[in-house]
């Protein structure tokens, strides 16, 4: 018997089989969409904000039908439907993207619709909560965390069609932009155990630009004065969200408006006069602030300063 | 569109699991191409990539497993994957590399078994003949370097040249590695192995 050949017999075998079981492997489609869900498991991992939590307490109902409903809020639970452990002290926070594959398949989830092929159409509001726990309680017997009595909101059809791929294998990008804007429920839901809203499909463009920088600091953990050098703040890639606030009794208006700082901070956002409710999320920061501006003709810039939690 | 690291291997297994796309150039000849998308990475080297894991893992379940995760990395780094000149190198080394992880945690499992007094059954290689199941499980028991060159060589085909690329070693070493590699499982398996080999 000749080593190369029982060598070469072996691999041919097994190259043929594989191939015949080759179909037992998932499709491309379904491998991209399982790494979708792994990357909001991740971010909840890897920062401060605790995103799976939210994505197991989203349900998309309705899908292929004339209407769909997106249901945010309540208990959070993983895939086997178990509860979702809050963490001790994590706020836990997520932004819920509606998006269609490239097939057309509307889908909900958390995390970067362009890197998972996918063009957004409606981009739910960062909802957050936070719980803090005392400290005798051990870790493996935490509470479900709770974002909230659920909301259910829906969206006529036809909001979330893609282009259409110009080859059947291509995937549908939607344009690289600093700036969005994004059809969404309103931020805060009428009383009643579920609401259904539908969305004006162009929210109004603004004559103000406002500019501004989104920095995260502290940098180092013991702060000196003055600073010392390195541990000035650092701008950050952000998630800016523009929430027009209006005064008690108004029509709410159902949209908001975002904008995505570059990697120096920057950014640039489009507003019409009035007041605005400004806040920022990023994986490089734990919790940026809420700011109610008023916009007027005069306004040009505002910055905004996030905390590493680093002291 | 051709896909670089998607040589033919023998008797044109290349060309049918990659639907004929694959032309004849080895890694180290391989021209200039556009990038592949993800999806064309995936349908042309799966078929490959299974095999190479199953010949490593003995176990196709497992196999399958792991070819998901080694693209489901590529998935998490695409825009870094993407720009590579061979993507499916970077995709091998990634399950080379699980492949060697759980080895080392079968091999942990093995110890706690040992100590409470029990055994590891071992997987069954259902389908093929006796000779190449004896042939692989003699290849898994080599040292792990050995046996990834051995699983490149004879299960994908591959030259030592694109074994070396594969695995970021010289390809020197990777002749040695070989060498040895036979030496040994000719002695196992009362082979007959020419010296002068590959």
């Amino acid at each position: 018997m000749n080593l190369d050949d029982l060598g070469r017999r072996a691999g041919a075998e097994l190259q043929a089989e594989a191939t015949a079981g080759a179909d037992g492997l998932p499709s491309a489609a379904s491998l991209t969409r399982q790494s979708g869900q792994r990357r909001g498991a991740r971010m909840a991992a890897g920062s401060f904000l605790a995103v799976a939590a939210l994505a197991g307490a989203v349900t998309l109902a309705g899908a292929g039908d004339s209407s769909q409903e997106l249901a945010v809020g309540g208990p959070g639970a993983d895939d086997a439907g178990r509860d979702r452990p809050c963490g001790r002290g994590v706020e836990t926070r997520a932004t819920v993207i509606i998006a269609a594959d490239a097939d057309g398949t509307v889908v909900s989830f958390v995390g970067d619709a362009e890197a998972e092929g996918r063009t957004p159409c409606i981009v739910a509001p960062t909802t957050s909560t936070t719980t803090e726990l005392p400290s005798t309680i051990p870790d493996r017997h935490l509470p479900p965390c709770d974002i909230g009595s659920p909301t259910t909101f829906a969206f006529a059809p036809g909001e979330c069609i893609p282009t259409a791929p110009s080859t059947s294998t291509s995937i549908v990008r939607p344009p690289s932009t600093s700036t969005s804007t994004s059809i969404a429920p309103p931020p805060s839901p009428p009383p009643g155990p579920s609401t259904s809203t539908t969305w004006p499909s162009q929210p109004p463009a603004g004559p103000v630009t406002l500019r501004g920088r989104v920095t995260a600091g502290p940098v180092c953990a013991v702060e000196q004065v003055p600073p010392a050098s390195g541990c000035a703040d650092i701008g950050i890639v952000a998630n800016i969200t523009f929430t027009p606030v209006t005064p008690p009794g108004a029509v709410v208006p159902q949209y908001f408006l975002t904008a995505t700082s570059e990697a120096d901070g920057t950014y640039e956002r489009e507003l019409s006069v009035g007041r605005w409710s400004i806040t920022a999320a990023s994986s490089q920061a734990m919790s940026c602030p809420t700011t109610v501006l008023d916009v007027t003709a005069s306004t040009t810039t505002f910055d905004i300063r996030c905390d590493t939690g680093i002291r | 569109m051709e896909l670089a690291l998607s040589r033919p291997v023998a008797g044109d297994r290349g060309a049918e699991q990659t639907g004929g796309l694959v032309g004849d150039a080895s890694l180290s000849q391989a021209t200039v191409q556009p990038a592949p998308t993800f999806e064309q990475l995936y349908e042309a080297e799966r078929a490959s990539m299974l095999a190479l894991a199953t010949a490593l893992t003995g176990q196709r379940a497992i196999a399958e497993e792991l070819v998901q995760e080694a693209f489901l990395a590529a998935h998490r780094h695409w825009r870094k994957v993407s720009t590579m000149d061979r993507p499916g190198a970077w995709v091998r080394r990634v399950l080379l590399n699980q492949c060697t992880s759980r080895r080392r945690r079968l091999l942990v499992e093995a110890r706690g078994l040992v100590r409470l007094g029990n055994e590891r059954h071992a997987p069954v290689d259902g389908g093929r003949h006796g000779d190449t199941v004896a042939f692989w499980a003699e290849v898994r028991a080599l040292p792990t370097r050995q046996a990834q060159v051995v699983a490149l060589y004879y299960g994908e085909d591959r030259s030592t040249a694109d074994i070396a690329e594969i695995l970021e070693m010289a390809e020197g070493t990777v002749r040695a590695q070989l060498a040895n590699a036979r030496r040994s499982l000719a002695a196992r398996m009362g082979a007959d192995v020419e010296e002068d080999q590959p």
